[in-house]
């Protein structure tokens, strides 16, 4: 695979962008067009280029998160959101929320169903990177 | 007294001891059992407790403890009590213990849960348990393939046949209105006037038969010896067998006393007992021996039910003690022997009463009472099942005789081949007397059975009470051991007496029994279980997953036109309403061109590199369609979507070659484009007949109107993935995770100097390069698209 000094510098400058505009659409997601799923989609995309930039080796012993782990982490990360529905209300996944007013920064509306979607960011995240770095190994493989 | 804790302390004892450091003190276990006993016994009837548990359903964790209940609740922890003492001297090291006793321990928690289920549903869940618990018993050796192969037995017989139970608890519970226990008994005339009367009796007898081991489902008991003997001896002969016993008089007010209940069970039963007790004698297997006893003892009892008649009914509830007790204790006489001389073959042992004393003095009494030798408890039930039988047909009479002569037989040849004549040269074990544990046990259910014909006003009431709660009307009964020279008795000792001077002539009439076919239906299993399903869906298999993923898309795709053609010719023409197509303006009909192009461009695309880059034109456009019609979460999914997607398609396939070097088949070319036209063509036809025919209001509307008020958010398809259905969600995510870790697992599994496209060895074509498939299902990501809830 070619890795040109111009795409590695651009998947490198991308990087930090796309990460934060992929929290930005988890953030947004409530109101506005966002949410987990999408958010965690553009969040891979960015460790998709690095991958595609500098190849699955060293992004796997640049990168100290383990996706392959991640990705269970945003199942049980859901869960706990519907469980805390369970245990504080009366069945799985109801939703609690959770309104406290700070001065200086305002309203704050913190719910379950933004822990939930925390937990589908995770998982899309962390699926989507495990697949693309097992394919991209698979290649490199190859072209050894 | 709280009656679920009868099923907590010993499933909550069972999970504990699994956890408790094994050692010798692991067989204080056998305290819990005891107490329970203890707890049945001075606890007497209690009335009906309800924890609502699932009240949609109609399931209730509805408790009751009648007559019925409490009888046969004795046994089971009685019983119990002894057999894990038994085992503690049974199995040597501690570990094999607690894992039999933590299963037994569990099985009796669902047993005593059957008997004490004041709900059809709930009866049917520990009916269930039961099975499992019986199937990891059974397996307790599962390093060995009998083993294994008996408890599968034993588990599809008994589990399939309570399948069939539920059907038939349903169709009755859905006639009454409910599946409380007490309204389905006191509704039986009304169960009986339905007309789903017939096949929900049929399906509980199927359940009950397959249970209790009646032919023609009876094969599976004499399988199930390859379990550890203490648990043949609770299980298989006790308790768990009399499961179908116990269904059939629960159930008799609802559904008994019609032609057809009484005659399927009486015919069925004594069948099962004549024929059962006739096959034993083929045996030289101890514990098979005493399997087909038992088989035809639950024949017995079976047909006693189907009498229905107070005596029968009396002597089905005194059989299921003195059997428990007799049959007992000669199964853990037969563990015995067989940890003493190293055989259970009877041909191969004798004289073990020079050096078993103890053992033989348990056995001989066990013996005696199955013989129905007065004056032991199993003459008392032997009495009070002629009596029952009298009522009846002669024929009846002399069947159940029949049985009598060839169970004394096989009771006198267990304990004269055992015990009597002088030890053989080539027995494997110099035998020896087992450890007073092992003793103990089987001479404590012989001393009951033998002192309890002498104090049987001790019994008289818990039997009135049983026989109460089946016959539904108050029964004083009052038995006597010895009730003058009478018909019974006659016929009973005849029974003896021709047992005896069968035994003297034992030896050729067994060669003779051996010869005859023996009608037995385990080799129908075999055939259909063991054979032809494993073949057929290997045969299936071959076919319809060769390996080849777009063999694998073609049979999807057909599958699809096939039902979908078949339900449009199916359903009336009227409902395929045109749609208003008029409304479409000018920039929908440009894309919807545009789309047609891509696709055509993705087919003919010469080299891969193009297709692939048409097909990413055809996801963009139809993300730019979405985000016309106002769904721009939805189009910027599918982006997202499409440009993954695009880069798995590039990593998959950027080392094949570039160009399609050689096409496919002409007739292949037409199949495919026949398959692909008839999908587009009825996804098509689908849209329009749904959008042109709104059968129920659009929920829509619904979600509109709750976003903000219910789920406190203003993006309506967040709110729905997050919070409505946050349940699909969830199973989303893991469905993701779950095929990401097929994808990971399958492209790691291939060994690095393993070729690409070599993991089947039938692949002719395997070598050519063009034909090697990426092993990577891209589907479910684009499939995934699809499951996005359109807003």
């Amino acid at each position: 695979m070619t890795r040109s000094l111009f795409f590695k510098f651009l998947a490198r400058a991308m990087m930090p962008i796309l990460i934060l505009f992929s929290i930005f659409f988890l953030l947004r997601g409530h109101n506005q067009p966002g949410g987990g799923f999408v958010g965690g989609l553009v969040g891979a995309s960015s460790i998709v280029l690095m991958t595609l930039a500098y190849g699955p080796a060293e992004v796997a012993s640049r990168l100290r998160i383990d996706f392959r782990r991640a990705m269970f982490w945003g199942v049980i990360v859901a869960a706990i959101a519907g469980l805390l529905g369970l245990i504080f209300q009366s069945s799985f996944l109801e939703s609690i929320w959770f309104k406290p007013y700070i001065d200086g920064i305002g309203k704050l509306e913190l719910g379950t169903p933004a822990l939930f979607d925390t937990g589908v960011y995770i998982a899309v995240f962390g699926v989507t990177v495990s697949i693309v770095m097992a394919m991209a190994d698979e290649s490199d493989r190859e072209a050894e | 007294m709280l009656l679920l804790s009868f099923l907590l302390i010993p499933a909550a004892a069972g999970f504990l001891i699994a956890f408790l450091p094994r050692n010798s003190f692991s067989r204080w276990v056998i305290a819990v059992p005891a107490v329970l006993f203890l707890l049945v016994l001075t606890s007497g009837e209690i009335p009906t407790q309800v924890i609502s548990w699932i009240p949609s359903l109609g399931v209730d964790l509805a408790l009751a403890m009648d007559g019925l209940g409490s009888w046969f609740a004795l046994i089971i922890t009685g019983v119990g009590t002894l057999v894990l003492l038994y085992a503690a001297g049974y199995f040597e090291d501690p570990a094999k213990y607690v894992r039999f006793a933590s299963y037994t321990l569990l099985f009796m928690a669902a047993m005593l849960g059957i008997v004490l289920s004041a709900n059809l549903l709930l009866l049917f869940v520990f009916w269930e348990l039961t099975s499992v618990t019986s199937y990891l018993l059974i397996g307790f050796y599962h390093e060995r393939e009998e083993a294994r192969d008996g408890a599968r037995r034993a588990l599809i017989v008994t589990g399939g046949g309570g399948l069939a139970m539920l059907a038939g608890v349903i169709l009755i519970g859905v006639t009454v209105g409910s599946f409380d226990l007490e309204t389905i008994l006191a509704n039986g005339e009304q169960i009986k006037a339905s007309a789903v009367y017939a096949p929900a009796v049929i399906l509980i007898l199927i359940g009950a038969f397959a249970k209790s081991a009646q032919y023609p489902l009876h094969f599976w008991l004499p399988g199930a010896m390859e379990a550890p003997t203490p648990a043949s001896a609770y299980l298989h002969s006790a308790t768990m067998v009399k499961a179908g016993i116990f269904l059939l008089a629960r159930l008799y007010p609802a559904i008994g006393d019609t032609p057809i209940f009484n005659g399927t069970v009486t015919a069925v039963g004594l069948f099962t007992a004549v024929y059962a007790s006739i096959y034993a004698l083929r045996q030289s297997d101890l514990k098979a021996i005493l399997a087909y006893s038992t088989v035809s003892w639950l024949g017995t009892l079976t047909f006693l039910i189907g009498l229905g008649t107070k005596d029968s009914i009396k002597a089905a509830i005194v059989g299921v003690l003195a059997h428990a007790l007799y049959k007992g204790a000669l199964f853990l006489t037969a563990g015995s022997i067989d940890h003493a001389a190293g055989t259970r073959d009877i041909e191969r042992i004798g004289g073990l009463g020079r050096v078993m004393r103890f053992t033989m003095i348990g056995a001989v009494i066990a013996g005696i009472s199955m013989a129905g030798i007065p004056p032991l408890f199993g003459f008392l039930a032997k009495e009070t099942l002629l009596v029952g039988a009298l009522e009846f047909d002669p024929i009846i009479t002399a069947l159940v005789i029949v049985s009598a002569i060839f169970t004394t037989l096989a009771a006198l040849r267990i304990l004269w081949d055992s015990f009597a004549g002088s030890i053989p040269e080539d027995i494997p074990h110099k035998p020896h007397e087992v450890s007073p544990i092992m003793w103990s046990a089987p001479l404590i259910m012989g001393a009951v059975t033998l002192i309890l014909p002498f104090t049987l006003t001790v019994i008289d009431r818990p039997v009135s009470a049983a026989v109460e709660s089946i016959r539904r009307v108050p029964s004083e009964i009052h038995l006597h051991l010895f009730e003058g020279i009478n018909t019974p008795f006659i016929l009973s000792m005849i029974a003896i007496t021709a047992g005896i001077v069968l035994f003297a002539l034992r030896r050729p009439l067994i060669n003779l029994l051996r010869r005859i076919p023996g009608l037995n239906t385990s080799s129908i299993y075999d055939a259909v279980i063991g054979r032809a399903l494993p073949g057929g869906a290997l045969f299936l298999t071959d076919i319809v997953q060769n390996g080849k993923l777009r063999n694998y898309i073609s049979i999807i795709v057909a599958s699809f036109v096939g039902l979908m053609l078949t339900l449009l010719i199916i359903i009336d023409n009227e409902i395929l309403g045109a749609s208003d197509l008029a409304g479409a303006d000018i920039q929908t009909a440009l894309i919807c061109i545009l789309l047609i192009v891509a696709a055509l461009a993705t087919v003919l695309a010469p080299t891969r590199l193009a297709a692939i880059a048409a097909l990413g034109i055809e996801g963009a456009l139809v993300s730019l369609l979405f985000a016309v019609f106002g769904a721009p979460d939805l189009a910027f999914t599918q982006l997202m979507i499409e440009v993954v997607s695009l880069i798995l398609f590039v990593l998959a396939f950027h080392f094949l070659p570039d160009t399609f070097s050689t096409r496919a088949s002409r007739i292949r070319q037409l199949r495919d484009l026949t398959l692909a036209s008839l999908v587009g063509v009825i996804m098509a036809a689908l849209v329009l007949m749904a959008d042109g025919n709104r059968l129920f209001p659009s929920i829509s509307p619904w979600y509109v109107e709750n976003s903000i008020p219910r789920g406190q958010g203003a993006n309506i398809v967040n709110v729905i993935v997050i919070d409505f259905r946050g349940m699909d969600t969830q199973g989303e995510i893991l469905v993701l995770v779950i095929a990401a870790m097929g994808v990971v697992g399958l492209l790691r599994l291939r060994p690095v100097d393993q070729p690409r496209g070599q993991y089947l060895e039938t692949d002719t074509v395997s070598n050519q390069v063009d034909d090697a498939e990426p092993s990577l299902p891209i589907e479910w990501l684009e499939g995934n698209s699809e499951e996005e809830p359109n807003s």
